[in-house]
């Protein structure tokens, strides 16, 4: 058994709480990441698994054992560091076998498994260089060679590809996934970097403030974010989000924009918590950009009337900045009467800035936050399908072996900190667990 | 330095100078410097060249001549009688043991300590630490007596292990190594810990060769300073076969010794050889010690 367990786990540090009351389990042979942004407890939670950080309380259990007190060597666990911690005096060779020689394996087997390293991560030709004369990628890889030949159950990574280029942590991130899919250890990977965190991560813890947020697939934290930090945390740029909207008459007021609620957000959603404000969600790639005549904006400006009858599914506003992408362009447009922009990523030319326009709100991807907690209030049934259909498109039947898999909520146990935390689980409804195609 | 060639500094083109100003003034401030800084070597080497040259002189040459650096009729009378009056061998043997032997324990109990203040979490750590720093600042003098009284009563009095024995731990070793020590980054001993590896086996195989300048350059300051040391090896010192270079020294430089001045000369030149040859060898690590900033990737 490589699964672990985390039960109540609590660190602190002097009077200074990092991480309080947190529970959860990573599964055999999972690639589970651990997302969050820095001094969130990430790293320290990874340190206290490998044994590097002493438990304040709270039990961490690795397969049936528990491993509180069990000494780092003795947890069956290879970690790569964020700096590498490779021996800057010792050559690549005997970096990767250094561990392997102490322990007193068989030199057949260090020399079988060296070569096996070296030549998946090709490093065969620096095996006689020490660190100094490699590069910042060589390097990584000899840290990455040193943990893999280990062959331990757990594989730890802090950060391994933060201090790479951008195109080299593209092609690691590649290299860790087949690494993982070669030697399936459980796999649990620290990482601030939302991209690595889709990209590598079968399921993503992610975290804030010492406890997490959300515990799913990438997919299911990125289409259903579970409150209003995950949905932010997730996405670049990050989802719009609009807070204490008002709601009457069926319709949302955005400023001086009256936007017409769908029948089903009212009747599953809004029904079930009524309010008379709500926090709104959308990322900028589910807003369209209406390229509207000064005149058309002008007969429905005559239209505004947040208090009368006339409602429509579009919000008026003024483009004031475009950032552009190459590819694509970050449009931010300030909703009449609203004090923040709202970005919108457009596909064709931008508009200028200063030009008038109107936003359309795509209500499959659309999210309802409460406005105390910033929990989410669900997902329409139709618009779970829907999304769920269309990101299983994406990725092509034949990449997603697991689509058809639904994760239940009620498998998550009542006393773990995550329960609850999923969006829809008030309502019991079962979410598609995206798994991420092999890369 | 700037050559001369360049005082004139660049000129932009319509021809003025950019850089006239500040590169005179530059030459002008280092060439002092250098001139200040050649006195002060010439003043501090003095006494060396003046021992060296009057160990090469005659009795009589030394009296009448004695400011002069090089000897009118060079001779090896001084250093003939340093073997012919003196156990001098065993005398230069006993301090090698010394130093040697406190050398070695300093640097080794510095080690241990550096790391565990270094590497180890432990409650009351700081206070230790700061405990341990405070006895730098105990006077000699103070401890004395009662290191005197000690070795007397285990029976050690004009036995040289009397004078190794209070001096196998020292404070700076510790500082020192310590400083050295945390440029080592953590995590290379956490990686370590992850593959079971034993504290010893990490401080062979991993600090040592890290930290091996600090490591050199401690043990030399530590040699060098047991070799120089008079106050103590005379307090339990007795016997000449048991004495140690300085103390034979003092035989013939101080009131009671006479004044045999090419024989004193020629015992402080053999005196000074050992650590100076030992310098020589390791300047490089010496000098590393004052420019400590830990571990280069």
């Amino acid at each position: 058994m490589k699964n672990l367990t985390l039960e109540h786990v609590h660190k602190e540090y002097g009077k200074t709480t990092v991480i309080e009351d947190l529970s959860m389990e990573i599964r055999e042979g999972e690639r589970l990441i651990l997302l969050g942004p820095s001094g969130c407890g990430k790293s320290t939670l990874l340190r206290m698994i490998a044994g590097l950080e002493p438990v304040t309380g709270g039990t961490i259990r690795m397969g049936d054992r528990i491993v509180n007190h069990v000494p780092a060597g003795k947890r069956n666990v290879s970690m790569v560091f964020q700096n590498y911690a490779i021996y800057p005096h010792m050559t690549v060779r005997k970096n990767i076998t250094y561990g392997l020689k102490v322990s007193h394996l068989d030199s057949a087997v260090i020399e079988r498994r060296l070569d096996e390293v070296l030549d998946m991560l090709r490093l065969t030709e620096y095996a006689d260089r020490k660190p100094k004369d490699l590069s910042g990628g060589q390097r990584q890889r000899v840290a990455l060679a040193r943990a893999v030949v280990k062959q331990a159950d757990y594989f730890l990574l802090d950060e391994p590809l933060s201090n790479l280029d951008a195109q080299l942590r593209m092609h690691s991130r590649k290299e860790l996934v087949k690494i993982h899919e070669k030697y399936h250890p459980t796999m649990i990977y620290v990482t601030h970097d939302q991209v690595e965190a889709m990209t590598v991560g079968q399921r993503i813890a992610l975290m804030n403030a010492g406890s997490i947020e959300m515990l799913d697939t990438p997919g299911n934290i990125y289409h259903f974010p579970a409150n209003v930090f995950c949905a932010r945390f997730i996405g670049s740029p990050p989802m719009n989000i609009i807070e204490k909207v008002p709601y009457n008459r069926e319709s949302l007021v955005i400023g001086t924009s009256r936007v017409y609620l769908p029948e089903e957000w009212r009747a599953e959603v809004v029904d079930q918590h009524p309010d008379s404000t709500y926090t709104i969600g959308i990322r900028p790639e589910h807003l369209k950009l209406i390229r509207t005549g000064l005149g058309e904006w002008e007969r429905q400006d005559q239209d505004a009337d947040p208090e009368g009858e006339n409602a429509s599914s579009r919000i008026r506003g003024q483009v004031r900045y475009i950032e552009n992408y190459g590819n694509q362009a970050a449009v931010y447009v300030r909703p009449e009467g609203l004090a923040q922009d709202l970005v919108v990523m457009e596909n064709s030319r931008p508009p200028r800035e200063g030009e008038l326009v109107s936003l359309k709100i795509d209500f499959r991807n659309f999210h309802l936050f409460s406005p105390e907690d910033g929990k989410s209030l669900g997902w329409p049934a139709a618009c779970i399908r829907e999304v769920s259909e269309a990101v299983m498109e994406i990725g092509g039947p034949d990449e997603y072996p697991a689509q058809h898999e639904y994760v239940q909520h009620e498998d998550i146990s009542e006393d773990s900190a995550v329960s609850g935390l999923f969006p829809g689980s008030r309502g019991r409804r079962s979410l598609p667990a995206f798994s991420r195609p092999g890369l | 330095m700037k050559l001369p060639l360049d005082a004139g500094g660049m000129t932009d083109r319509d021809g003025n100078s950019k850089t006239q100003g500040t590169g005179e003034t530059g030459s002008a401030g280092a060439a002092g410097w250098h001139v200040f800084l050649i006195l002060y070597t010439c003043l501090i080497l003095f006494p060396i060249a003046f021992a060296v040259s009057n160990s090469f002189k005659t009795s009589s040459d030394a009296y009448n001549t004695i400011l002069e650096l090089i000897p009118r009729r060079p001779t090896l009378d001084g250093y003939r009688q340093v073997f012919a009056k003196l156990p001098f061998v065993r005398i230069a043997l006993n301090t090698f043991l010394i130093a040697a032997s406190v050398t070695a324990c300093k640097t080794l109990t510095s080690l241990l300590a550096a790391y565990s203040f270094v590497f180890f979490q432990y409650r009351g750590k700081k206070v230790l630490y700061f405990l341990m720093l405070i006895t730098m600042f105990v006077p000699f003098t103070v401890t004395m007596i009662p290191n005197y009284l000690l070795i007397t009563q285990m029976g050690l009095r004009d036995n040289i292990w009397g004078v190794a024995l209070p001096q196998m731990a020292d404070v700076l070793g510790i500082f020192l190594l310590r400083q050295a020590m945390r440029g080592i980054p953590k995590s290379l001993i956490e990686a370590a810990k992850l593959d079971n590896i034993p504290d010893l086996k990490i401080m062979k195989d991993i600090i040592m060769p890290l930290v091996r300048p600090a490591v050199i350059s401690t043990g030399i300051i530590f040699f060098i300073n047991s070799w120089n040391e008079y106050v103590w090896p005379v307090l339990i010192l007795k016997s000449v076969e048991h004495y140690t270079l300085p103390l034979a020294l003092q035989m013939y430089i101080s009131a009671e010794g006479g004044t045999d001045f090419p024989l004193a000369m020629a015992v402080s030149v053999l005196t000074m050889l050992i650590p100076l040859v030992l310098y020589l060898i390791f300047q490089k690590y010496i000098i590393s010690i004052f420019a400590m900033t830990g571990v280069k990737g």
